[in-house]
């Protein structure tokens, strides 16, 4: 195999022309030895060129080289990945776990870790009848008390609040692998890695997915991120190869992730919402520009088409579970939320109001409300001179990129209409309530890591728009 | 993805920075550098040593990268082995300097123009970079829990000394706490805040004192419908202990026992709990009242030589206690100074010598009470209409004088636990 590779390289050097190139090629190559090389070549048709690469297999840090520089991306988000969870475990020094609605969950994981399910009737909720659980979402749960039981296999005589010191930090830092690619899929890998640094390190999301909390927000968070990814590579699949099975295959994945986030959390509506209106947006916007109504659903008839295959697949898991309730329930969960802290026509008080996430960001002015909103989104207040480089400014730089873009290349209309959905919704949501800063962090992070991604290309001599 | 010199340079400085920022304090704030803040070990292995591990595998592969495009190995090995020195020798700042060197030595002729682009990207990298990983390492470094050690033993005490079906009520956040260690059901807890409750009309009596307000009840057909909420709030607001104990029979199901839990939260709850007890439906809207906790300001000798202690309650504001001693007896006298002006307070409750006393003064024109720590270090002003309340009764007075209330427990001033004595 080597022998033959030497004879192509001969053959190749052939071609080169210039004598000293020829013999730097041959003396990298280790022809005189004969043995340990490996020549790749290709062919550029459109160059008319041949590019060489030779690396010698006794020189380890070439291939090494050649390793990082084809998985540099993987690498560094296993690098994130670790670190992600390492920081929320090490400094853990309880011996319990921290907050209140970690024992929520960890209570029904206990159910199924020692009784095999969550009970009909929770005996210990709304003395004295306890409560009904059949609407209550369970995925968590039980993704919680079966990985406990794999891993109490592992390590005989784990228990399961020690197990769940370590589970949340895990789902957290795994957030990292959804957000990188829908990075790269909305622009490159480094907006992707960018995108993951950012996410797992954010504050706001780090308060929230501690090792020793296992409360709800970091299964949240990641079962948020999923769908997303999954619906951009169903869109992606469908620009490059159409409609076919791959493409089908992915958006029957984007429903059922989709479903598994309902199964997860009762607000997980916003994410159906999301991708309806994308679909309905793109189909407005496309007839606006193309002026013909059957252009326009034929440019989009295949998006359509896999949203809906995304839709059923998400009412087959989730009707039988809730009943078609749920999807009348998702349909007015919109004004349901924003109504939420709604105290008029009431027969009796609504707690809401007194709950400190649902209060409506400090700030006597609009800009003020947003400045609270973008601290607790980033941990950065705005004002100064970082200013300029606040991710939520990035954000926005980032949109405007997308428009100028679509403007002057007709490029990024895709990407311009979801991150547009997906930021101004939840940002509007957190000017009625803070606790939608949970949902703006996100795309906000995304917008930003593009931002910085365009920077950088921008540093390296690329194109502006492109 | 093409390398170039200058992208070797920004993820070099990229990677630098985030070295930096992940122990050491922040340079661009000016703030000393100090001692590499991750002294926790994993088993026998400080973390420092195996952050530095982490990162120098990442260096490694960076500088393989640069080796391709340069041959030149020794920037690289500069790099690593003073990024090495450095951290070990914690001379932090030097990195960022020689990673720069390093930069100018092998790119032997710089093009300035190029590597100030470099700078303002590094700088557009490095602030998001800063105000994310530095303050999310503050949260990871100092996890501080909701849960105390107070909570923690009583919880624990109740789940070995109780009846399992005994019923542990009180307000709605400490639910999940209750329900997960403690084992015992709870009216409502923070996944069910808003849940009403509702009963078969026959199965409550009608003439109770907790059906005697109508805005705290319901009737549709054969049911009864109650907000927990309300209930509940109103069994910390009602000074009608009755009242209290009739809302409570209502969620005791059909164990012998059930207890209430009177915690130091709910002193700066009390606006929401006043609030949702006199919440009414035709306005809408309910009525907040608030403990005022206040520290010692100030201690003053006076001219009489009596003490004055005074609490500051902001810009020419303040609760004075006035401490003498005439006949052998102390004589405590708190007054509200508003400027120059003095005005007494109707009710002070003290600790002297281990036993508590409550003055009363007639004529006073501020009414409310003062509850005065036994340290004299801090006070309590209670409105008048938290004075009586339940929670005032049961928490700051362990329900002294209360027929249905058997008080069972304090864990450290912070939970006390309170039996329900049923006719």
């Amino acid at each position: 195999m080597v022998k033959k590779k030497i004879k192509k390289l001969k053959q190749l050097l052939g071609f080169i022309k210039d004598e000293k190139l020829k013999e730097q090629v041959e003396e990298e190559a280790g022809l005189e030895k004969e043995e340990g090389i490996k020549v790749e070549e290709k062919y550029h048709p459109e160059k008319d060129e041949i590019e060489i690469d030779i690396t010698g297999a006794r020189h380890f840090s070439h291939v090494l080289s050649n390793f990082v520089q084809k998985h540099w991306a993987k690498l560094a988000l296993l690098l994130i990945i670790l670190l992600a969870f390492y920081i929320r475990i090490f400094a853990f020094n309880y011996p319990y776990l921290i907050n209140i609605d970690s024992y929520y969950f960890y209570r029904y994981m206990d159910f199924i870790v020692e009784d095999g399910g969550i009970p009909n009737i929770d005996p210990y909720m709304l003395a004295p009848e306890g409560l009904n659980t059949g609407s209550i979402a369970r995925f968590y749960m039980y993704l919680g008390a079966y990985s406990y039981m794999f891993f109490a296999r592992l390590f005989p005589g784990l228990q399961l609040w020690r197990y769940l010191i370590y589970f949340p930090a895990a789902i957290a830092a795994l957030c990292a692998i959804p957000i990188y690619f829908i990075g790269k899929y909305l622009f490159d890998k480094k907006a992707g890695i960018i995108a993951a640094f950012f996410l797992v390190f954010n504050p706001f999301n780090m308060t929230r997915t501690l090792g020793g909390d296992p409360d709800s927000d970091g299964i949240v968070l990641l079962m948020t991120l999923i769908p997303v990814a999954l619906f951009l590579a169903t869109q992606k699949n469908i620009e490059k190869q159409g409609l076919g099975k791959r493409s089908v295959l992915l958006a029957a994945l984007t429903g059922l992730a989709l479903a598994l986030f309902t199964h997860t959390w009762g607000g997980s509506w916003y994410m159906v919402w999301l991708f309806a209106g994308f679909v309905a947006v793109k189909l407005i916007a496309e007839f606006l520009i193309l002026g013909d109504t059957r252009k326009a659903w034929k440019q989009n008839k295949k998006i359509i088409s896999s949203f809906l295959i995304i839709i059923l697949i998400y009412i087959l898991l989730i009707v039988p579970f809730f009943g078609v309730n749920k999807l009348v329930g998702i349909i007015n969960a919109p004004t349901g939320a924003l109504g939420m802290k709604a105290e008029a026509s009431r027969r009796f008080p609504n707690v809401w109001v007194s709950i400190a996430e649902m209060m409506s960001p400090e700030g006597a002015t609009f800009f003020d409300k947003i400045n609270t909103i973008a601290t607790r989104a980033t941990g950065m207040p705005l004002g100064g001179i970082a200013t300029i480089v606040h991710p939520f400014f990035l954000a926005i730089y980032a949109m405007i990129y997308f428009i100028v873009s679509y403007i002057k290349k007709k490029k990024h209309l895709d990407s311009l209409i979801l991150m547009f959905l997906w930021f101004v919704g939840p940002l509007y949501a957190s000017t009625v309530a803070v606790r939608f800063v949970i949902l703006l962090s996100t795309p906000l992070i995304v917008l930003s890591s593009i931002a910085l991604a365009k920077l950088f290309d921008i540093v390296m001599g690329k194109d502006l728009l492109d | 993805m093409k390398i170039t010199d200058e992208g070797v340079a920004s993820a070099l400085l990229w990677l630098v920075s985030v070295i930096y920022l992940a122990g050491f304090t922040v340079p661009i704030a000016g703030l000393k550098i100090s001692q590499f803040p991750l002294p926790v070990t994993i088993g026998a292995i400080p973390f420092r040593w195996l952050f530095l591990v982490f990162y120098s595998i990442a260096l490694f592969f960076l500088f393989s990268w640069v080796e391709i495009k340069n041959k030149n190995i020794l920037a690289g090995l500069v790099v690593f082995f003073s990024l090495l020195l450095s951290v070990l020798l914690d001379y932090k700042l030097v990195i960022v300097l020689l990673a720069l060197g390093a930069y100018f030595h092998y790119k032997k002729k710089p093009q300035w123009d190029k590597i100030l682009v470099i700078l303002i990207l590094f700088f557009f990298i490095y602030i998001p970079t800063v105000a994310s990983f530095d303050q999310s390492y503050v949260i990871a470094a100092n996890p501080r829990a909701i849960l105390t050690p107070s909570w923690w033993t009583a919880l624990n005490w109740i789940k070995n000394n109780t009846e399992e079906c005994a019923v542990v009520a009180t307000y709605w956040d400490p639910g999940h706490f209750i329900t997960g260690i403690a084992r015992r059901p709870v009216v409502y807890d923070g996944g069910t805040q808003n849940a009403l409750a509702q009963f078969n009309k026959s199965s409550v009596d009608l003439n109770s004192k907790a059906f005697q307000d109508p805005t705290m009840f319901t009737i549709e057909g054969n049911t009864v419908v109650r907000s927990r909420m309300k209930d509940m709030a109103t069994t910390l607001f009602t000074d009608d202990e009755e009242l209290a104990y009739d809302i409570l029979k209502l969620y005791r199901g059909n164990c012998s026992e059930m207890y209430y839990l009177a915690s130091w939260d709910l002193i700066g709850k009390s606006q929401w709990w006043s609030y949702f007890s006199t919440w009414e439906p035709n306005k809408a809207t309910g009525n907040k009242y608030f403990y005022i906790p206040l520290q010692l300001s100030m201690k003053k000798e006076g001219e009489d030589g009596s003490t004055n202690y005074v609490f500051s309650l902001g810009q020419n504001q303040a609760i004075v206690i006035n401490e003498k001693t005439a006949g052998g007896q102390t004589i405590m006298t708190p007054v509200l100074k508003q400027g120059p002006s003095f005005t007494k307070i109707s009710k002070l409750f003290y600790f002297e010598n281990g036993k508590a006393f409550m003055q009363q003064y007639q004529g006073a024109e501020v009414e409310g009470m003062v509850w005065l720590d036994p340290s004299k270090q801090s006070l309590f002003f209670i409105p008048k209409e938290l004075e009586n309340s339940m929670f005032t009764r049961l928490f700051f007075f362990q329900g002294q004088g209360l027929k249905h209330f058997e008080f069972v427990n304090n864990w450290g001033g912070e939970v006390k636990l309170f039996k329900v004595k049923f006719d």
